[in-house]
Protein backbone atom coordinates (compact mmCIF):
# COMPACT_ATOMS: atom_id res chain seq x y z
CA UNK A 1 0.00 0.00 0.00
CA UNK A 2 3.24 2.04 -0.06
CA UNK A 3 1.35 3.76 -3.44
CA UNK A 4 -1.25 4.44 -2.30
CA UNK A 5 -0.08 8.32 -0.69
CA UNK A 6 0.77 8.59 -4.49
CA UNK A 7 -2.18 7.79 -6.36
CA UNK A 8 -6.10 9.15 -5.34
CA UNK A 9 -9.02 7.62 -7.42
CA UNK A 10 -11.26 10.27 -8.62
CA UNK A 11 -14.28 10.81 -10.85
CA UNK A 12 -13.65 12.07 -14.27
CA UNK A 13 -15.50 15.55 -13.15
CA UNK A 14 -12.83 16.14 -10.20
CA UNK A 15 -10.00 16.01 -13.39
CA UNK A 16 -9.24 19.90 -12.64
CA UNK A 17 -7.06 21.81 -11.55
CA UNK A 18 -5.75 21.57 -8.06
CA UNK A 19 -7.69 22.50 -5.22
CA UNK A 20 -5.88 23.43 -1.50
CA UNK A 21 -7.68 20.71 -0.08
CA UNK A 22 -5.80 18.17 -2.47
CA UNK A 23 -2.76 16.33 -0.89
CA UNK A 24 0.55 16.99 -1.73
CA UNK A 25 2.60 14.07 -3.01
CA UNK A 26 6.26 14.69 -0.90
CA UNK A 27 9.11 12.92 -2.79
CA UNK A 28 9.61 9.51 -2.45
CA UNK A 29 12.92 7.72 -2.29
CA UNK A 30 12.89 4.24 -3.25
CA UNK A 31 15.54 1.66 -4.71
CA UNK A 32 15.68 1.29 -8.56
CA UNK A 33 15.94 -2.48 -9.50
CA UNK A 34 14.71 -1.70 -12.99
CA UNK A 35 17.87 1.18 -13.58
CA UNK A 36 20.34 -1.16 -11.37
CA UNK A 37 19.55 -4.47 -13.77
CA UNK A 38 20.08 -2.52 -16.61
CA UNK A 39 23.95 -1.69 -15.76
CA UNK A 40 24.83 -4.87 -13.78
CA UNK A 41 27.33 -6.39 -15.81
CA UNK A 42 28.28 -3.90 -18.00
CA UNK A 43 31.93 -3.44 -18.35
CA UNK A 44 32.86 0.19 -17.34
CA UNK A 45 34.55 1.11 -20.79
CA UNK A 46 32.82 4.55 -22.07
CA UNK A 47 32.00 3.06 -25.20
CA UNK A 48 28.56 2.82 -25.32
CA UNK A 49 26.10 5.79 -26.21
CA UNK A 50 23.17 6.51 -24.01
CA UNK A 51 19.44 7.74 -25.00
CA UNK A 52 17.65 9.26 -21.63
CA UNK A 53 14.49 10.66 -22.90
CA UNK A 54 14.22 12.81 -19.36
CA UNK A 55 15.92 16.38 -18.87
CA UNK A 56 19.77 16.29 -18.09
CA UNK A 57 20.40 15.64 -14.28
CA UNK A 58 23.69 15.75 -12.94
CA UNK A 59 23.35 12.30 -11.15
CA UNK A 60 22.55 10.34 -14.48
CA UNK A 61 24.88 12.04 -16.24
CA UNK A 62 27.57 10.55 -13.45
CA UNK A 63 26.15 7.21 -14.08
CA UNK A 64 25.94 6.84 -17.39
CA UNK A 65 29.16 8.33 -18.19
CA UNK A 66 31.18 5.19 -16.32
CA UNK A 67 29.64 3.15 -19.63
CA UNK A 68 29.32 5.61 -21.83
CA UNK A 69 30.71 7.93 -24.07
CA UNK A 70 27.77 9.42 -26.02
CA UNK A 71 25.09 10.73 -23.65
CA UNK A 72 21.97 12.40 -24.99
CA UNK A 73 19.16 13.88 -22.33
CA UNK A 74 16.03 14.67 -24.70
CA UNK A 75 13.49 15.98 -21.96
CA UNK A 76 10.44 14.85 -23.75
CA UNK A 77 9.07 14.49 -20.49
CA UNK A 78 8.76 17.93 -19.70
CA UNK A 79 5.84 18.71 -21.48
CA UNK A 80 5.18 15.15 -23.21
CA UNK A 81 4.02 16.15 -27.33
CA UNK A 82 1.09 14.97 -28.94
CA UNK A 83 -0.26 14.34 -31.96
CA UNK A 84 2.21 16.10 -34.91
CA UNK A 85 4.09 17.43 -32.28
CA UNK A 86 5.08 14.05 -30.88
CA UNK A 87 5.90 12.34 -34.49
CA UNK A 88 8.06 15.60 -35.59
CA UNK A 89 10.04 15.08 -32.26
CA UNK A 90 10.35 11.62 -32.65
CA UNK A 91 11.67 11.84 -36.25
CA UNK A 92 14.13 14.63 -34.73
CA UNK A 93 15.45 12.08 -32.33
CA UNK A 94 18.78 12.07 -34.18
CA UNK A 95 20.76 9.14 -34.22
CA UNK A 96 24.74 9.21 -33.65
CA UNK A 97 26.72 9.58 -35.96
CA UNK A 98 29.48 7.07 -34.54
CA UNK A 99 27.31 4.01 -33.50
CA UNK A 100 23.24 3.57 -32.39
CA UNK A 101 22.30 3.98 -28.93
CA UNK A 102 23.28 0.86 -26.55
CA UNK A 103 21.30 2.11 -23.71
CA UNK A 104 17.74 3.42 -23.60
CA UNK A 105 16.19 5.06 -20.44
CA UNK A 106 12.49 5.45 -21.43
CA UNK A 107 11.26 6.61 -17.86
CA UNK A 108 7.12 6.41 -17.64
CA UNK A 109 6.88 8.32 -21.29
CA UNK A 110 5.24 5.70 -22.22
CA UNK A 111 2.30 5.89 -20.19
CA UNK A 112 2.22 9.92 -20.93
CA UNK A 113 1.42 8.84 -24.49
CA UNK A 114 -2.21 8.08 -25.53
CA UNK A 115 -2.16 4.50 -26.56
CA UNK A 116 -1.92 5.15 -30.63
CA UNK A 117 0.68 7.22 -29.85
CA UNK A 118 2.86 4.47 -28.30
CA UNK A 119 4.14 2.42 -31.17
CA UNK A 120 5.37 5.20 -32.47
CA UNK A 121 8.04 5.60 -29.73
CA UNK A 122 8.99 2.30 -29.88
CA UNK A 123 9.31 1.87 -33.54
CA UNK A 124 11.85 5.03 -33.45
CA UNK A 125 13.70 3.63 -30.61
CA UNK A 126 13.75 0.49 -32.36
CA UNK A 127 15.62 2.08 -35.15
CA UNK A 128 17.68 4.11 -33.18
CA UNK A 129 19.11 1.65 -31.69
CA UNK A 130 22.10 -1.32 -31.51
CA UNK A 131 21.17 -4.94 -31.81
CA UNK A 132 21.51 -5.85 -28.33
CA UNK A 133 20.29 -2.51 -27.10
CA UNK A 134 18.93 -2.34 -23.99
CA UNK A 135 15.45 -0.51 -22.70
CA UNK A 136 14.59 0.80 -19.33
CA UNK A 137 10.67 1.95 -18.77
CA UNK A 138 8.28 2.70 -15.95
CA UNK A 139 4.80 1.82 -16.12
CA UNK A 140 1.87 2.63 -13.55
CA UNK A 141 0.04 -0.29 -12.32
CA UNK A 142 -2.20 1.39 -9.92
CA UNK A 143 -5.34 1.45 -12.03
CA UNK A 144 -7.55 4.05 -13.12
CA UNK A 145 -6.12 7.20 -11.29
CA UNK A 146 -5.00 10.57 -11.62
CA UNK A 147 -1.45 11.33 -10.74
CA UNK A 148 0.85 13.80 -11.01
CA UNK A 149 3.76 13.80 -14.01
CA UNK A 150 7.02 12.25 -11.98
CA UNK A 151 10.29 13.08 -12.50
CA UNK A 152 12.82 11.10 -11.33
CA UNK A 153 16.16 11.89 -9.96
CA UNK A 154 19.08 8.43 -9.60
CA UNK A 155 20.14 9.21 -5.86
CA UNK A 156 23.13 6.51 -5.71
CA UNK A 157 24.29 5.78 -8.82
CA UNK A 158 21.63 2.79 -9.83
CA UNK A 159 20.24 1.57 -6.92
CA UNK A 160 18.07 4.31 -5.74
CA UNK A 161 15.76 7.05 -6.89
CA UNK A 162 13.88 9.87 -6.07
CA UNK A 163 10.52 10.07 -7.80
CA UNK A 164 8.54 13.35 -7.33
CA UNK A 165 5.72 15.13 -9.00
CA UNK A 166 6.68 18.07 -11.24
CA UNK A 167 3.08 19.24 -12.36
CA UNK A 168 -0.71 19.02 -11.14
CA UNK A 169 -2.60 15.64 -10.91
CA UNK A 170 -3.86 14.62 -14.22
CA UNK A 171 -5.79 11.57 -15.40
CA UNK A 172 -3.83 8.86 -16.82
CA UNK A 173 -4.07 6.61 -19.53
CA UNK A 174 -5.99 3.04 -18.87
CA UNK A 175 -3.02 1.35 -17.18
CA UNK A 176 -0.73 -0.88 -19.47
CA UNK A 177 -0.71 -4.74 -18.25
CA UNK A 178 2.48 -6.76 -18.79
CA UNK A 179 1.48 -8.92 -22.29
CA UNK A 180 0.27 -5.29 -23.45
CA UNK A 181 3.90 -3.87 -22.52
CA UNK A 182 5.73 -7.30 -24.11
CA UNK A 183 3.46 -6.56 -27.56
CA UNK A 184 4.21 -3.10 -27.60
CA UNK A 185 8.02 -3.17 -27.08
CA UNK A 186 8.70 -5.60 -29.83
CA UNK A 187 11.51 -6.39 -31.00
CA UNK A 188 12.32 -5.39 -27.59
CA UNK A 189 11.93 -8.12 -25.40
CA UNK A 190 11.24 -7.97 -21.55
CA UNK A 191 14.10 -9.88 -19.96
CA UNK A 192 13.14 -8.30 -15.93
CA UNK A 193 10.10 -6.50 -14.63
CA UNK A 194 10.37 -5.13 -10.95
CA UNK A 195 7.12 -3.52 -9.39
CA UNK A 196 9.11 -1.68 -6.63
CA UNK A 197 5.58 -1.16 -4.21
CA UNK A 198 5.00 2.22 -5.68
CA UNK A 199 1.69 1.68 -7.97
CA UNK A 200 4.43 1.31 -10.78
CA UNK A 201 6.44 -1.34 -12.24
CA UNK A 202 10.22 -0.83 -13.75
CA UNK A 203 11.03 -3.33 -17.12
CA UNK A 204 14.09 -3.69 -18.61
CA UNK A 205 13.84 -5.12 -22.19
CA UNK A 206 16.24 -6.09 -24.56
CA UNK A 207 16.91 -5.81 -28.12
CA UNK A 208 16.85 -9.39 -30.11
CA UNK A 209 16.83 -11.65 -27.35
CA UNK A 210 14.98 -14.73 -27.36
CA UNK A 211 11.94 -15.26 -25.36
CA UNK A 212 14.03 -18.07 -23.32
CA UNK A 213 15.92 -15.38 -21.38
CA UNK A 214 12.34 -13.87 -20.32
CA UNK A 215 12.30 -13.87 -16.56
CA UNK A 216 10.37 -11.59 -13.89
CA UNK A 217 11.48 -10.61 -10.55
CA UNK A 218 9.42 -8.89 -7.86
CA UNK A 219 11.17 -6.53 -5.59
CA UNK A 220 9.61 -5.11 -2.39
CA UNK B 1 48.51 69.27 26.09
CA UNK B 2 50.26 66.80 24.19
CA UNK B 3 53.28 64.46 25.65
CA UNK B 4 56.09 64.23 23.28
CA UNK B 5 56.96 60.80 22.17
CA UNK B 6 60.44 60.31 21.14
CA UNK B 7 61.14 57.60 19.18
CA UNK B 8 64.05 55.37 20.12
CA UNK B 9 65.84 52.61 18.08
CA UNK B 10 64.85 49.63 19.38
CA UNK B 11 66.76 46.44 19.34
CA UNK B 12 65.66 44.91 16.28
CA UNK B 13 68.22 44.97 13.61
CA UNK B 14 67.24 47.18 10.80
CA UNK B 15 67.22 45.93 7.31
CA UNK B 16 70.33 46.48 5.17
CA UNK B 17 69.60 49.79 3.50
CA UNK B 18 69.44 48.08 0.49
CA UNK B 19 66.24 46.30 0.83
CA UNK B 20 64.59 49.40 1.64
CA UNK B 21 62.25 50.51 -0.80
CA UNK B 22 62.78 54.28 -1.47
CA UNK B 23 60.77 57.15 -2.79
CA UNK B 24 62.75 57.11 -5.92
CA UNK B 25 62.88 53.69 -6.58
CA UNK B 26 59.51 52.48 -8.88
CA UNK B 27 57.37 50.17 -6.60
CA UNK B 28 56.98 46.81 -7.85
CA UNK B 29 52.96 46.76 -9.10
CA UNK B 30 51.17 43.44 -7.79
CA UNK B 31 50.86 40.95 -10.47
CA UNK B 32 47.70 41.96 -12.77
CA UNK B 33 44.72 39.86 -12.52
CA UNK B 34 44.08 37.33 -15.59
CA UNK B 35 42.65 39.60 -18.07
CA UNK B 36 39.16 39.11 -19.16
CA UNK B 37 37.00 40.81 -21.81
CA UNK B 38 33.32 41.91 -21.06
CA UNK B 39 30.37 42.11 -22.96
CA UNK B 40 27.98 43.98 -21.54
CA UNK B 41 24.60 43.69 -20.94
CA UNK B 42 22.78 46.22 -23.32
CA UNK B 43 26.09 44.77 -26.19
CA UNK B 44 24.39 42.45 -29.02
CA UNK B 45 26.90 40.92 -31.12
CA UNK B 46 26.37 39.00 -34.30
CA UNK B 47 29.36 37.34 -36.02
CA UNK B 48 32.52 35.43 -34.92
CA UNK B 49 33.88 36.84 -31.60
CA UNK B 50 37.95 36.05 -31.36
CA UNK B 51 40.81 36.99 -28.99
CA UNK B 52 43.65 36.17 -26.46
CA UNK B 53 41.92 36.71 -23.03
CA UNK B 54 39.01 35.51 -20.87
CA UNK B 55 35.92 36.26 -21.90
CA UNK B 56 32.39 36.76 -19.79
CA UNK B 57 29.38 37.54 -21.72
CA UNK B 58 26.64 39.59 -20.11
CA UNK B 59 24.83 40.39 -23.31
CA UNK B 60 23.80 38.88 -26.54
CA UNK B 61 25.95 36.94 -28.89
CA UNK B 62 24.70 35.63 -32.24
CA UNK B 63 27.49 33.41 -34.08
CA UNK B 64 30.02 31.89 -32.83
CA UNK B 65 32.67 32.80 -29.97
CA UNK B 66 36.63 30.84 -30.55
CA UNK B 67 38.76 31.46 -27.48
CA UNK B 68 40.53 28.45 -27.77
CA UNK B 69 43.22 29.00 -24.98
CA UNK B 70 40.75 30.71 -22.31
CA UNK B 71 37.85 31.00 -20.33
CA UNK B 72 34.53 31.88 -21.87
CA UNK B 73 31.60 32.49 -18.99
CA UNK B 74 28.27 32.96 -19.95
CA UNK B 75 26.64 34.91 -17.35
CA UNK B 76 23.08 34.92 -15.68
CA UNK B 77 22.20 37.39 -17.77
CA UNK B 78 24.13 36.09 -20.78
CA UNK B 79 22.06 34.62 -24.29
CA UNK B 80 23.94 33.12 -26.19
CA UNK B 81 22.67 31.87 -29.80
CA UNK B 82 26.54 30.89 -31.19
CA UNK B 83 28.65 27.74 -30.61
CA UNK B 84 31.45 28.36 -28.34
CA UNK B 85 34.59 26.85 -28.50
CA UNK B 86 37.14 27.76 -25.23
CA UNK B 87 39.59 25.66 -23.14
CA UNK B 88 36.89 26.17 -19.84
CA UNK B 89 32.91 26.90 -20.62
CA UNK B 90 31.52 27.59 -18.04
CA UNK B 91 27.63 28.64 -18.39
CA UNK B 92 25.04 30.33 -15.82
CA UNK B 93 22.57 31.97 -18.68
CA UNK B 94 21.26 30.51 -21.73
CA UNK B 95 22.84 28.89 -24.55
CA UNK B 96 21.67 27.37 -27.51
CA UNK B 97 24.50 25.95 -30.03
CA UNK B 98 27.08 23.74 -29.21
CA UNK B 99 29.96 24.02 -26.53
CA UNK B 100 33.31 22.25 -26.92
CA UNK B 101 36.26 22.88 -24.16
CA UNK B 102 39.65 21.33 -24.15
CA UNK B 103 39.41 20.86 -20.36
CA UNK B 104 35.56 21.33 -19.38
CA UNK B 105 32.39 22.53 -19.67
CA UNK B 106 30.29 23.46 -16.42
CA UNK B 107 26.76 24.15 -16.51
CA UNK B 108 25.79 26.07 -12.99
CA UNK B 109 22.46 25.45 -11.66
CA UNK B 110 21.20 28.18 -13.66
CA UNK B 111 22.36 27.51 -16.99
CA UNK B 112 19.78 26.59 -19.78
CA UNK B 113 21.42 24.96 -22.38
CA UNK B 114 20.44 23.36 -25.70
CA UNK B 115 23.18 21.85 -28.13
CA UNK B 116 25.61 19.06 -27.94
CA UNK B 117 29.00 19.40 -25.40
CA UNK B 118 31.84 17.89 -26.11
CA UNK B 119 34.79 18.13 -23.36
CA UNK B 120 36.97 15.55 -21.18
CA UNK B 121 35.06 16.81 -18.12
CA UNK B 122 31.74 17.97 -17.68
CA UNK B 123 29.60 19.71 -14.78
CA UNK B 124 26.14 19.80 -14.60
CA UNK B 125 24.82 21.25 -11.40
CA UNK B 126 21.45 20.33 -10.03
CA UNK B 127 19.16 22.75 -11.43
CA UNK B 128 20.66 23.06 -14.74
CA UNK B 129 18.47 22.15 -17.51
CA UNK B 130 20.20 20.94 -20.56
CA UNK B 131 19.17 18.96 -23.65
CA UNK B 132 21.56 17.49 -25.97
CA UNK B 133 24.17 15.41 -26.74
CA UNK B 134 27.58 14.78 -24.08
CA UNK B 135 30.54 13.67 -25.76
CA UNK B 136 33.63 12.65 -23.26
CA UNK B 137 35.92 11.74 -25.81
CA UNK B 138 38.05 8.45 -26.16
CA UNK B 139 37.06 5.97 -23.86
CA UNK B 140 39.61 5.44 -20.63
CA UNK B 141 42.20 2.99 -21.67
CA UNK B 142 42.97 1.66 -18.47
CA UNK B 143 39.66 0.24 -18.21
CA UNK B 144 40.97 -2.06 -21.44
CA UNK B 145 44.02 -3.26 -19.53
CA UNK B 146 41.65 -5.29 -17.52
CA UNK B 147 41.48 -8.09 -19.74
CA UNK B 148 37.43 -8.57 -18.65
CA UNK B 149 36.43 -11.08 -21.09
CA UNK B 150 32.94 -12.20 -19.69
CA UNK B 151 30.36 -11.44 -22.03
CA UNK B 152 28.20 -8.69 -20.79
CA UNK B 153 24.71 -9.27 -19.87
CA UNK B 154 22.21 -8.23 -17.60
CA UNK B 155 22.04 -9.30 -14.00
CA UNK B 156 19.69 -8.99 -11.68
CA UNK B 157 19.71 -6.02 -9.24
CA UNK B 158 21.10 -7.50 -6.12
CA UNK B 159 24.16 -8.73 -8.08
CA UNK B 160 25.60 -5.07 -8.59
CA UNK B 161 28.78 -5.04 -6.56
CA UNK B 162 30.26 -1.55 -7.48
CA UNK B 163 29.72 1.07 -4.91
CA UNK B 164 26.88 3.23 -6.30
CA UNK B 165 28.45 6.40 -4.61
CA UNK B 166 31.71 5.76 -6.86
CA UNK B 167 32.09 7.86 -10.46
CA UNK B 168 34.31 7.56 -12.76
CA UNK B 169 37.10 10.08 -11.27
CA UNK B 170 35.28 10.01 -7.55
CA UNK B 171 34.68 13.87 -7.80
CA UNK B 172 30.97 14.34 -6.44
CA UNK B 173 28.98 17.01 -4.42
CA UNK B 174 25.94 16.36 -3.40
CA UNK B 175 24.77 19.26 -5.51
CA UNK B 176 27.51 19.13 -8.26
CA UNK B 177 28.74 16.51 -10.79
CA UNK B 178 31.83 16.15 -12.31
CA UNK B 179 32.12 13.77 -14.81
CA UNK B 180 34.96 12.56 -17.72
CA UNK B 181 38.42 11.82 -18.21
CA UNK B 182 41.12 11.81 -16.10
CA UNK B 183 44.16 14.04 -16.26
Amino acid sequence: MDWLPRTRRVSAEEDGPKTAEEPDFPPLVRAAPGVTAMFAGLKEDRSRAVLDLGPGRGSHLRLYSRFARWIRFVGLLGETPHGKVLRAALEALPPLSQRPYDLVLCWDLLDRLKPVERPLLVKRLAQLTAPSARLFLIVDVSGEITAPPLRFTLLEGAHQVCQEPCGRPRRTQLPIGPEEVERLLSPFEVVYSFTPSQGLREYLAMKGRGRKGIRRSKVS
Amino acid sequence: MWKKIDITPTATPAPPPESRPTRTEPVKPPPPPTERATIGRSIVVQGEVMGDEDLLIRGRVEGSVNLALHTVTVGNDGEVKASISARVVAVEGEVEGDLQAEEQVVLRSSARVQGDIRAPRVVLEDGAIFRGLVDMGEPVEEKKLRGDSQRERPEAATTASRSPQAGPRGVETPTETMVGASS
